[in-house]
């Protein structure tokens, strides 16, 4: 601001006393006299780049030992936080992780055609060529009902179960792999044409559970999409809130500097950074806490994955996941703590 | 540096705080504004930092009329105000140097920069050594004096004071006046509020007179 450039009179000589400290002043005023003018202009030229970095950084550093001068208060207000983040991410994470599994089933359906219990072997030849020779078939699989047995027995421990039924149950299948490219209309049009052929008793094209899980995924990522939306506002309040008690505490400091001439921007700017390192601790603090938990999850998910002769590993939050989180917790952290000042300045800075 | 032009302040709830309150202060001249508590000295002083705004009237503050001026450049015009008060409103959780530095910081300098002048104007009000100290350790003269100091620091071309030695024995009151008097001498226009009659008198500079918001009397310099 250009105020109060013009060149001031100066002394009023008859009234000088050479004191000791009179002239400290006298050789600050020689000083002050050249450099008024300089002055004004250096104050808008000193918000250089380097200056606002070295502000930042101080601001930066005092919020910080704000908070480590609490230690607990700040320990146990970015552990809410922490919660309000690691609940979204844990469903997030389960989620992806069981979208992963569901996917690798999900690119290739395939066709089961269970057979007629007493079908001949011939007609079994039949239908293998018939479907050797359909375009849309890539693969033809035969798994009589002995290997069925055999199969079922090895894998799901229910050998004494069949064996006191005292005959097979189980009937001959033929998978079927269709060619990749194949859309699902016609696959349902080939499933009624292969209904309908004769020593078939049912076929089933597999995708339904696959469409089912996928629905389901959907809507639980979804549904951890929306949760984080309801818990980013649980950040957003409770880290508002901080900031509220702490514009409170420092009411005085914020009426000197508004009076000495600092804007909001200036003063808002330490409760802003306060509320960033609540957002960034709670944010590293809920990957601490989803990865513990996962880590205590992986064991019971690979004994799962086992029993369903499956080698699915448990996968943490990716990267991208943390990214998004510590992003949040900045974002949220500034949006939360700005809100305050909005609110609270109101009363607090005079302008 | 100063000037009113009929300038009112009323309060909601009818309390006057000025009323019709004309006068000029040059550049460059002391002042000491008086009258009893509740005359309307710290209204004023409120009005020239737009701590408040005027209910009727103009001012001009370096030249800038303070009803155009808006909200957002408030800041900037109070950089170019030093202030003093009576209770110094210094940040106890800074030491002496971080409360000077301050009004350097809010301008944009770099704490490189501003380690010269903090102690150029610390070395002015003869706190020098206590530059590290905290203003609880400080007795109420020098808490008053550092106030002082960061009044100046930032060069202001106006020193504001609101009854600057309204707790300070008559030794330490005469002290501070002083210093004031020396930043006039260089050029910096003064306004003092002071309801302290004997010491204003002994100064011998120009004296305006509050009485219930309205300015009773205007004395020049004998």
């Amino acid at each position: 601001m250009s105020l109060f450039n013009k060149k001031s009179e100066r002394q009023r000589d008859g009234r000088r006393h050479k004191t000791a400290e009179d002239k400290v002043v006298a050789g600050k005023a020689a000083g002050n006299d050249t450099h008024k003018r300089g002055a004004n202009r250096q104050t808008a030229a000193t918000l250089t780049l380097h200056s606002l970095i070295s502000l930042h950084q101080q601001v930066g550093k005092d919020a910080f030992s704000r908070l480590q001068k609490r230690p607990l208060a700040s320990l146990l207000n970015s552990l809410l936080i922490a919660v309000a983040f690691s609940l979204p991410v844990l469903l997030f994470v389960l989620v992806s992780n069981i979208q992963q599994l569901g996917s690798t089933w999900d690119g290739q359906p395939r066709i089961s055609v269970y057979l007629d219990n007493e079908v001949s072997q011939k007609v079994v030849g039949q239908r293998i060529a018939d479907y050797r020779d359909h375009p849309l078939i890539e693969q033809v699989a035969y798994l009589s009902p002995e290997q069925g047995l055999q199969d079922f027995q090895q894998k799901a421990g229910l050998q004494n179960v069949i064996t006191s039924l005292g005959f097979n149950p189980l009937p001959g299948v033929i998978q079927l792999t269709p060619v990749s490219d194949a859309s699902f209309g016609q696959l349902d049009d080939a499933v009624a044409t292969f209904q309908s052929m004769g020593g078939v008793e049912e076929v089933r094209l597999d995708r339904q559970w696959v469409q089912r899980l996928q629905a389901i995924l959907t809507m639980l990522e979804r549904f951890s999409i929306m949760l984080g939306g309801i818990l980013g506002l649980t950040v957003v309040l409770v880290i508002s809130n901080t900031v509220r008690l702490n514009i409170e505490s420092r009411r005085d400091e914020i009426k000197v500097i508004s009076m000495v001439g600092g804007t909001r921007g200036f003063i808002a700017m330490p409760f802003i950074y306060m509320g960033v390192w609540y957002g960034v601790i709670g944010a590293i603090l809920a990957q601490i806490i989803v990865s513990s938990l996962l880590m205590v999850l992986s064991n019971e998910v690979t004994n799962l994955a086992g029993l369903y002769n499956s080698e699915m590993v448990l996968s943490g939050p990716s990267l991208g996941v943390m990214g998004i989180l510590l992003l949040s917790g900045v974002f949220l952290g500034a949006l939360g703590a700005m809100g305050s000042c909005y609110r609270h300045f109101q009363a607090l800075v005079p302008d | 540096m100063i000037r009113f032009d009929g300038v009112s302040k009323r309060y909601p709830g009818g309390h006057v705080g000025l009323e019709q309150v004309s006068f000029h202060l040059k550049r460059g001249e002391i002042a000491f504004l008086t009258g009893h508590s509740g005359a309307g000295k710290s209204t004023l002083m409120k009005l020239v930092m737009l701590l408040e705004r005027v209910s009727a009237g103009q001012i001009w503050v370096g030249g800038h009329n303070l009803r155009a001026l808006k909200n957002s450049r408030i800041p900037y015009l109070r950089r170019n105000i030093g202030v003093v008060f009576q209770n110094h409103q210094l940040l106890f959780d800074r030491t002496v140097f971080d409360n000077v530095a301050l009004p350097l910081l809010i301008a944009g300098y770099s704490p490189g920069d501003c380690a010269g002048r903090v102690r150029a104007a610390l070395d002015m009000v003869g706190l020098l050594s206590k530059e590290k100290l905290f203003p609880v350790a400080l007795s109420g003269g020098e808490q008053q004096r550092v106030g002082l100091a960061r009044a100046v620091v930032n060069r202001p071309a106006l020193i504001l004071a609101d009854e600057p030695t309204g707790n300070l024995d008559p030794q330490l009151s005469a002290e501070i006046m002083k210093l004031f008097e020396n930043f006039n001498q260089v050029g910096v226009t003064v306004l003092i509020a002071s309801h302290d009659l004997a010491l204003v008198a002994r100064m011998r500079h120009r004296i305006l007179t509050l009485d219930h918001g309205r300015l009773v009397s205007d004395q020049e310099v004998q």
